[in-house]
């Protein structure tokens, strides 16, 4: 009998600890994480918002997805130090090696599906509701766009998903773009004209909407070959310009004058994703020089050479190559940026074929570089010493025959790149020797090639390692031009086409060095007429205008040119592009994550 | 564990010793429903170890024979030249994609074990342990590299200092490394490179004493004192991951920092790999003390 008395604590203490075990796993409060119920508050709708803005950040400016809406076109050829070498070339481009945006793009998806349907019956001033679930639909409308364009049948949620699945399926292509309509219409509706507080500087708005709504019309209707989505796009870009005072929205007179950093919020800016100085946010550590990751922009940097290695006794070797020698006549700064190497402009000079004798950059796109200013607009091909270097007249390879000279910093010129053939470079003009390095076409390579100026942020200073913190400029005004002229030339309204794109193009003829008389004759000589509007020459003329804006592949694939124009340009891509390459990938590791039910399809071809 | 008396003297030699062996085995059952046999996306399989290495397996490193007998052609996608790493075609289509990505094997060691001999003669003793773990991968990050955080970057790219490896020249035909490659910033297939065997056998300590006579203490006024000489970690024994150079110590010191292979994205289920990395390897600690009693 004693023993059972001995028990009876034991198993009292037992069942506490029991009991309490119990408890403690079920009573959940969770405070990191975002639960259904966050969406259930004004703030919590608002945060939703912000949160899919901030991932945007995650996309464009960054290094994978900028490839990604670059690589393997017309324009852009590998640079020597290209990342993801198989969106240049296609060459075994699968499931493993894409899809940077897939993942932001559907988590940002169900956060938008929460704030619009939490977001219809909270406590809030209907004003205010209004604009928050417009600007939920824009953001799921833009999304949906891109992930149509670059995947076609994808997964279409538009349902708050709270419960964790590992099944998923892909719907009609038809389905995803009438969603995308649908959003971006009622978007359009209930935006207001300009950016609002608290959506402030260049957040969504309702010519923001109208202009991706046009594009996404303008997409479908190249699929479909509809006629009636072609005038509808032409019709809601030339509302939008009719409407450009109402917008305060313009064309600045100065094509350059669009990527001055104080102008990255200026009248031609339309939608960008917005980047901050300020520490607190935990992007950007001053000095701290970070060198990728989310929503680093990094933009300035993908598209430079590496200038600060390039020596003063380069020479051209037996080859015909330019081989580098001698001390470095630049250092890094940060108005010449950090070198990536990543993306170069394609100067590939075709010995034979369609094309023989030219290269897209410089004989098709900018071939009109002394009228048309978007060339010097766009690349640095100058180099002014940033350091002062001293060349003796005996050092190796040095072939001038001048006694030993010092190049002055901020006086000489260290490189020059000429877009022309010049007699006794990379030491002489013709028979002058020159006291910097001359890099003429025929020298150009995926080591040596002009650098994209326009994303520069010489704001960093002594911190020229640092990323950019200037807005990553999603869409422009000229975009609502250049889009619609497309619309106009597929409806078949050629007037309208023409007028489109000459007021883009004379506006690219100005000049702020030109006397008034002279850019009247500039702008005059940029006019086309209808005879010139051909579906080539609205590419050529978005190279002009858009090179290196996160367009290029989907100009590419949306106006069925993709296999075509690489082809005939891209030599790198040419042999291994083939009509399946239209669709991208479906991320292996989506395929891999669903495995109840029916097994995610990949796109035909990989 | 079993100790062995070997030698027991009448004039006090002593020497004896513990043998420990020992293996875990851990395997996955069921995933979420019993249908399911493998979840790719988390890395998990049924009837393996929690963590696995599931990736390309490679064969070695395309070699110019390779494209004079024209074997180099028969992989439609993607093209490659000598010099670049080779996967083996598991599936057969002529194509590399993730449909050949193998099970390669785990973080699991086979068997571990321990060996203590310990020796005494009059007032001497000395202790030596040797440790080993043997037949298991470890992931070496700073031998793979995927041009963003994972990964060494630039690895075998000639941009930076990095470890001296056996790589492919055209004179150089060894199947170890790819040859440097300066036009990308990632290796293809450079997650395969990561993968090494971990086995290793090692010195975990010596340590050796003599303890003075207590005639002498007591006229000392002490009531006992010890010299001795303590090494830890004094030297690897077997590992081919040291012999080949990788680095000093093999024996894991975190988890992941490799490369996916399916991108740089996904890289829930390589992020449990147990790795070597180039921080705070094992150290090694040679200390000599004196041991006063009062």
């Amino acid at each position: 009998m004693k023993l059972k008395y001995k028990l009876l604590p034991a198993v009292l203490v037992l069942c506490a600890f029991i009991n309490n075990g119990c408890q403690g796993i079920l009573e959940e409060n969770p405070r990191a994480a975002i639960v259904p119920s966050f969406f259930n508050s004004p703030s919590g709708v608002l945060g939703g918002i912000a949160g899919v803005y901030n991932d945007i950040r995650s996309a464009w400016g960054t290094e994978g997805f900028t490839n990604e809406m670059l690589a393997g076109t017309d324009e852009h050829l590998a640079g020597a130090s290209a990342s993801g070498i198989q969106l240049h070339n296609y060459n075994g481009l699968n499931g493993t090696n894409f899809g940077a945006a897939w993942n932001i793009a559907y988590t940002d998806i169900n956060t938008l599906n929460g704030v619009l349907e939490y977001g219809q019956t909270i406590d809030l001033p209907d004003a205010t509701r209004k604009q928050y679930l417009a600007q939920a639909k824009f953001l799921r409308g833009f999304w949906y766009f891109y992930l149509v364009q670059t995947f076609g049948d994808v997964p279409l949620n538009t349902k708050f998903i709270t419960v964790p699945s590992q099944a998923a399926s892909r719907q009609p292509a038809a389905e995803v773009y009438a969603q995308v309509i649908k959003d971006l219409t009622e978007a359009a509706t209930d935006l207001p004209d300009k950016p609002t507080a608290p959506f402030i500087d260049k957040a969504a708005c309702k010519p923001v909407a109208q202009l991706v709504l046009a594009k996404a019309y303008l997409t479908r209707g190249w699929l479909t070959n509809n006629q009636a989505d072609f005038v509808q796009a032409s019709t809601i870009c030339a509302d939008i310009i009719a409407k450009k005072a109402t917008y305060g929205l313009d064309l600045w007179a100065n094509y350059g004058d669009a990527f001055v950093p104080a102008n990255d919020y200026g009248k031609e800016t339309m939608f960008v994703s917005d980047h901050s100085k300020d520490p607190k946010y935990g992007y950007y550590t001053v000095g701290g020089g970070a060198s990728g990751g989310a929503a680093q922009n990094l933009t300035p940097w993908f598209t430079n050479w590496n200038y600060p290695n390039l020596g003063i006794n380069s020479f051209k070797n037996a080859s015909g190559n330019l081989a580098n020698n001698g001390t470095a006549t630049m250092i890094r700064d940060s108005y010449y940026g950090r070198p990536y190497i990543r993306i170069r402009p394609n100067s590939y000079k075709w010995p034979s074929g369609p094309n023989a004798g030219k290269s897209y950059f410089l004989d098709q796109a900018f071939v009109n570089r002394t009228v048309d200013s978007r060339f010097e607009n766009t690349f640095y091909t100058v180099w002014i010493a940033n350091k002062e270097t001293t060349n003796a007249q005996n050092a190796a390879n040095n072939s001038r025959g001048i006694p030993t000279y010092t190049l002055r910093a901020n006086v000489d010129t260290a490189i020059w790149m000429p877009d022309y053939e010049v007699p006794g470079a990379p030491q002489f003009v013709g028979s002058r020797p020159f006291k910097g390095t001359v890099i003429p076409p025929s020298l150009w390579n995926n080591t040596y090639f002009p650098a994209v100026k326009k994303f520069m942020d010489p704001s960093r200073g002594a911190n020229f390692n640092d990323p950019s913190s200037r807005p990553v400029v999603i869409y422009r005004f000229a975009d609502v031009y250049l889009t619609g002229a497309e619309a106009a030339f597929k409806a078949g309204q050629a007037t309208a086409a023409k007028d489109l794109l000459n007021a883009i193009r004379r506006r690219a003829a100005f000049r702020p060095s030109n006397t008034a008389d002279q850019n009247a004759a500039a702008a005059t000589a940029m006019e086309i007429t209808e005879a010139d509007v051909t579906l080539d020459f609205i590419l050529d003329e978005r190279t002009r205008e858009f090179y290196g804006e996160w367009q290029r592949w989907h100009d590419l694939v949306r106006t069925r040119s993709l296999v075509r124009r690489v082809k005939d340009w891209n030599p790198d891509a040419g042999a291994n592009i083939k009509d399946f390459h239209m669709l991208r990938p479906i991320p292996q590791a989506q395929i891999d994550r669903v495995v109840e039910g029916p097994k995610f399809p990949q796109n035909p071809g990989y | 564990m079993i100790t062995t008396q070997n030698i027991q003297k009448t004039n006090g030699f002593n020497w004896s010793t513990d043998w420990i062996f020992f293996f875990n085995r851990e395997k996955i059952t069921q995933l979420t429903t019993p249908a399911e046999l493998e979840n790719k996306g988390a890395g998990w399989f049924v009837g393996q170890p929690l963590t696995v290495i599931y990736d390309y397996k490679k064969v070695g490193i395309w070699q110019l024979q390779d494209s004079i007998n024209e074997q180099i052609k028969k992989q439609t996608a993607p093209v490659q030249y000598p010099g670049q790493i080779r996967i083996e075609d598991a599936n057969g289509d002529g194509k590399i994609d993730a449909n050949d990505r193998q099970i390669l094997g785990n973080f699991q060691p086979q068997w571990e074990g321990g060996l203590t001999n310990r020796f005494s003669y009059k007032g001497f003793d000395l202790s030596i342990v040797i440790y080993a773990r043997m037949g298991m991968q470890v992931l070496a990050p700073h031998l793979t590299a995927d041009g963003g955080g994972n990964g060494f970057p630039f690895f075998n790219q000639s941009r930076v200092n990095q470890l001296k490896v056996d790589y492919w020249t055209r004179t150089n035909p060894t199947n170890a490394f790819p040859a440097p490659d300066a036009g990308t910033d990632r290796l293809l297939f450079g997650s395969t490179l990561g993968y090494q065997d971990g086995s290793f056998i090692k010195c975990r300590s010596i340590n050796f004493g003599y303890q003075l006579p207590s005639s002498l203490m007591s006229k000392m006024g002490l009531a006992s004192a010890r010299v001795y000489l303590n090494a830890t970690n004094p030297f690897v024994i077997y590992s081919p991951f040291v012999d080949a150079g990788f680095g000093p110590d093999p024996e894991g010191n975190g988890y992941g920092g490799g490369v996916a292979p399916t991108g740089a994205g996904d890289v829930g289920a390589p992020a449990r790999q147990i790795s070597v990395n180039l921080n705070n390897p094992a150290f090694r600690q040679f200390t000599f003390g004196l041991n006063l009693k009062f």
